[in-house]
């Protein structure tokens, strides 16, 4: 490969390399279920080539529709649900691969007067670079694997003696697993998220739910593009969010099964790299453009990020 | 510029592709029509799942989304003559459980009193939101030997 070969794909590659910093910069409440806090995270990682980063965010969520059922009905009332979150996150790296990452959320649940508030679920994860884009290649993408433990700080649906009003996630241990994948080209990039968990069972004792609740197998699957210029960053990204059945031991002794949960969300975001270590991020989402929502809410929300880094 | 064009192509296109088609349920007296429909089964039709009890039920004030309302309800026992139904005196009052199956969720907790020998009312009812729920009536199977068995029978109501 000569040298006029390598410039003509290394200088516009180079150029849009700092946007691949502001890929996850979606912020990932925008994802979590409208109603309740369902859902699990997608791990905080460097997908540039960072040594650090840290990102502080606020985002609002707005329950628009109250419920879609089993069947699909979209059911809304003039009173919904708000979901306040602010979110602390940090990744480092630990060697040339290998990086941790770790959230913190921090939740508040308006309906009405009432009002909750608390710690959600904390997310420590462990990241593996299998796939280096080094060399630029045109074509290969840049490939992360990671392996994440949800750790069941927030409430769950199943603790709540208020209807869910006052949950903070999923409630339970989880462990997940999955991969990302980057690529840019010239202006353009784009990446794929996969991630599988499984959330383990947990005895509950409340006045509705004595027993054991068994969560199942859920997944992430989204995918995105940006588009680059001077400073900015544009981006599409749309996730399909799935969870299965919820085995629940009533107090009346009988058990009750929660249908499949299935939504998806389109997030919008425009980005601005200041200067080599700071970045904002405002994003927009909504749960209702997209899909074929089952046993969930779906909310409209607006986000704001702030992220720094330490270089290499 | 040819970046900017295709950047608003493909966001379109997407959009398209995928729109999501909501099917809202009709809100006028959809609501009401239902919660009638269950209020008329007031023959003793609703069973319990263990034991020969029956109740029924009607709203005394319908729950809204920021009210909660509340029922009345009777249970009864078969007379063992001739096989009746007769009020049921039981020693503890019976709880009233609001639960919503496809979420798995419950709403926030009922206050039951006695009212008269087998008549009770449910308050501080109140859904957290539209769609399929149950309320759930419990109450234990055998008073006497203070059994911690407790029956239930299941009213599945759309709000």
């Amino acid at each position: 490969m000569n040298s006029q070969t390598v410039n003509k794909w290394t200088a516009p590659l180079l150029r849009s390399l700092s946007s691949l910093l502001l890929i996850l910069a979606f912020c990932d409440f925008a994802r979590s279920a409208a109603c309740c806090g369902g859902g699990m995270s997608v791990p905080t990682m460097i997908i540039s080539d960072d040594r650090a980063q840290f990102s502080a965010s606020y985002g609002r969520m707005d329950v628009s529709v109250d419920n879609v059922d089993s069947q699909g009905i979209w059911r809304r009332w003039d009173q919904h649900q708000q979901v306040q979150t602010i979110k602390l996150e940090g990744a480092h790296i630990i060697s040339d691969r290998w990086q941790a990452g770790v959230s913190m959320p921090i939740i508040q649940r308006q309906y009405g007067s009432d009002s909750y508030s608390g710690l959600g679920d904390i997310a420590a994860s462990l990241s593996y670079e299998y796939l280096s884009d080094w060399n630029y290649n045109p074509y290969r993408p840049k490939g992360i694997g990671f392996i994440q433990a949800t750790i069941p700080t927030g409430k769950s649906r199943a603790d709540s003696e208020v209807g869910g009003l006052d949950s903070r996630g999923n409630g339970f241990w989880a462990m997940g697993v999955g991969t990302m994948l980057t690529k840019s080209w010239a202006l353009w990039d784009v990446f794929v998220m996969l991630e599988w968990h499984r959330s383990f069972e947990k005895h509950v004792s409340t006045s509705l739910v004595q027993g054991q609740v068994r969560p199942g197998r859920g997944s992430n699957l989204g995918f995105g593009f940006g588009f680059n210029w001077v400073m900015y960053r544009a981006g599409f990204s749309l996730t399909r969010t799935q969870e299965d059945p919820i085995e629940t031991q009533l107090s009346d002794g009988n058990s009750s099964w929660q249908g499949q949960e299935r939504w998806d969300t389109v997030a919008l975001s425009l980005s601005y790299l200041q200067g080599e270590q700071w970045s904002w991020t405002m994003s927009y989402s909504d749960q209702t453009v997209f899909g074929d929502p089952l046993n969930t809410s779906l909310g409209k929300s607006f986000g704001l990020q702030l992220q720094h880094r330490w270089a290499r | 510029m040819f970046g900017k064009r295709s950047f608003v192509c493909l966001f379109l296109v997407l959009q398209l592709v995928g729109c999501a088609q909501p099917k809202y349920v009709q809100e006028s007296g959809a609501t009401e029509n239902k919660i009638a429909q269950e209020e008329n089964k007031a023959d003793c039709s609703i069973t319990f799942s263990e034991s020969k009890y029956c109740l029924s039920w009607y709203w005394e004030a319908k729950p809204t989304a920021s009210q909660p309302g509340s029922l009345i309800f009777k249970i009864f026992r078969q007379n063992q003559f001739d096989q009746t139904p007769v009020e049921l005196d039981a020693t503890q009052v019976p709880e009233v459980i609001l639960w919503m199956p496809g979420m798995g969720h419950g709403s926030s907790p009922t206050q039951t009193t006695r009212l008269d020998v087998g008549t009770y009312r449910a308050s501080k009812v109140f859904f957290i939101m539209p769609g399929d729920w149950e309320i759930r009536f419990s109450v234990k199977e055998n008073e006497q030997s203070n059994s911690k068995q407790v029956d239930g029978a299941v009213v599945a109501i759309t709000i």
